[in-house]
């Protein structure tokens, strides 16, 4: 009798956890993210929209090969602020036989937005360039891509699947950039990858 | 996306229509920030004459780059002049950037939105104009910072400071919550979202812009390229049936 009455215990201790916590922690889709929110909301991938991107993906058209491998970050902690889904990779980028970057040792010893390519918003629209392979409605999402050779640059990757194509690829469009201000005789850094590219990735 | 404060109990990121505000035809408005972006389109010899620039920057707006041209004030004889970049328009490196020169005596960059973008400012717009106010080397020019882009349909938008300290205040409170390698990876993670709500409502960009930036510190003024000497301020208001509209006040001078 001692012994249930003990288990008991423990039974409504445990089941009044999971009830607090439960009501403390709040649940919302991933691009209602509030960037000040401090309250421990877990964005969440709720539709596994993420999922079809995950994988090693390549690029290879003779004189550039751009590798990618992707994977999932699962309630990310924000600095203690909020948890977050992310779709997460690194690359490499290999021009004209030189390899110029290689962040692929990375992708299990890293986290979160620490990953070279990161983020999680799902832009449904084909407004944004490039148009081609992009059907209404689909999954787009607009991440960041980091380049290790030069500091002052950051990058803007989009990423949808062709639906069309007889194998799974993905279509992926790239424009590095810098902010734009330069100050007076300062010049414009030089990142590894063009400035501007389109690249079509299959499935490995 | 959440609010902050302020400080006169004003939501400043989001919610920015005053109770307030009813929508009556707006009187012409008198305002130093109108008069300095009618003064870009002066032709004199001293002046910016910006008129077969920004049309000249329309001409590019299906090309696959931004393009842009920064301004400067030159000094001869005790005369103050208004000058284009002597290498003229610039192309940019992507659809979404292209070069912008602040520091000394630039106080201005007008720049395209090339088909495909969004006609409206994005958060690199905006940082830009803070970066373009504070770098200026004389306080008296800095009236005259302006941020211009050109859109595909001769829209004109142009972003003028009201209030430096509350915007470099808001930026930076800003950036310390975001997520970035560096200052630049950090706005394109605001540009994100923006471009998700641009996305969301495409035929009501200045309403979305109003709505996010409405006490940032900066004001919104629209002109085309056939006239830009006619600008008028855009804020948000609301009508008598509670519906957000934006509204145009003519800027007089």
């Amino acid at each position: 009798m001692k012994n249930i009455m003990k288990f008991l215990n423990l039974y409504i201790i445990l089941g009044f956890i999971t009830l607090s916590s439960n009501a403390q922690t709040s649940v919302k889709p991933l691009n209602d993210l509030d960037f000040i929110d401090s309250s421990g909301t877990y964005y969440k991938d709720i539709d596994n929209e993420i999922d079809p991107f995950l994988g090693t993906w390549l690029h290879d058209e003779g004189s550039i090969q751009f590798k990618v491998v992707f994977k999932k970050s699962i309630q990310y902690d924000f600095r203690g602020r909020y948890f977050i889904d992310l779709l997460v990779g690194e690359y490499s980028y290999v021009e004209n036989g030189v390899e110029k970057i290689n962040t692929l040792g990375q992708i299990d010893t890293v986290e979160g937005f620490d990953h070279a390519i990161n983020g999680m918003f799902n832009i449904k629209s084909c407004d944004i360039p490039p148009s081609q392979n992009c059907t209404a409605g689909q999954s787009r999402f607009h991440l960041s891509i980091i380049d290790p050779t030069e500091d002052r640059v950051a990058g803007n990757f989009i990423i949808h699947k062709n639906l069309n194509a007889p194998n799974d690829q993905i279509e992926v469009f790239i424009t590095i950039g810098y902010g734009g201000s330069l100050r007076e005789n300062e010049t414009i850094p030089t990142p590894a990858m063009p400035w501007q590219k389109k690249y079509t990735l299959v499935r490995q | 996306m959440g609010s902050i404060s302020d400080g006169n109990g004003g939501c400043i990121d989001g919610g920015s229509v005053g109770p307030g505000n009813n929508v009556d035809e707006p009187e012409p408005l008198a305002d130093p920030s109108c008069e300095t972006l009618k003064n870009l389109a002066k032709p004199g010899e001293t002046d910016a004459d910006i008129t077969p620039v920004v049309k000249e920057l329309e001409s590019k707006t299906a090309l696959d780059k931004e393009y842009s041209i920064s301004y400067r004030k030159d000094f001869n004889f005790g005369e103050e002049y208004s000058n284009p970049d002597p290498r003229g328009i610039q192309e940019g490196e992507s659809l979404n950037e292209s070069p912008a020169i602040t520091s000394g005596f630039w106080y201005g960059t007008i720049h395209t939105h090339p088909v495909g973008t969004y006609g409206m400012f994005s958060w690199t717009d905006v940082n830009l104009l803070k970066d373009t106010y504070e770098d200026l080397s004389q306080d008296e020019h800095r009236l005259d910072a302006f941020i211009m882009i050109v859109n595909p349909n001769g829209s004109l938008y142009s972003l003028k400071v009201s209030d430096i300290s509350i915007m470099k205040e808001q930026i930076d409170s800003l950036l310390e919550f975001i997520p970035g390698n560096n200052e630049t990876d950090k706005i394109n993670f605001f540009n994100r979202q923006l471009q998700l709500a641009y996305s969301k409502n495409p035929n009501g960009l200045e309403e979305t812009f109003l709505d996010r930036f409405g006490f940032h510190g900066f004001q919104l003024y629209k002109s085309n390229v056939d006239n830009p000497s006619n600008w008028s301020k855009l804020n948000l208001s609301i009508d008598i049936f509670g519906t957000r509209i934006v509204e145009e006040t003519e800027c007089s001078l």
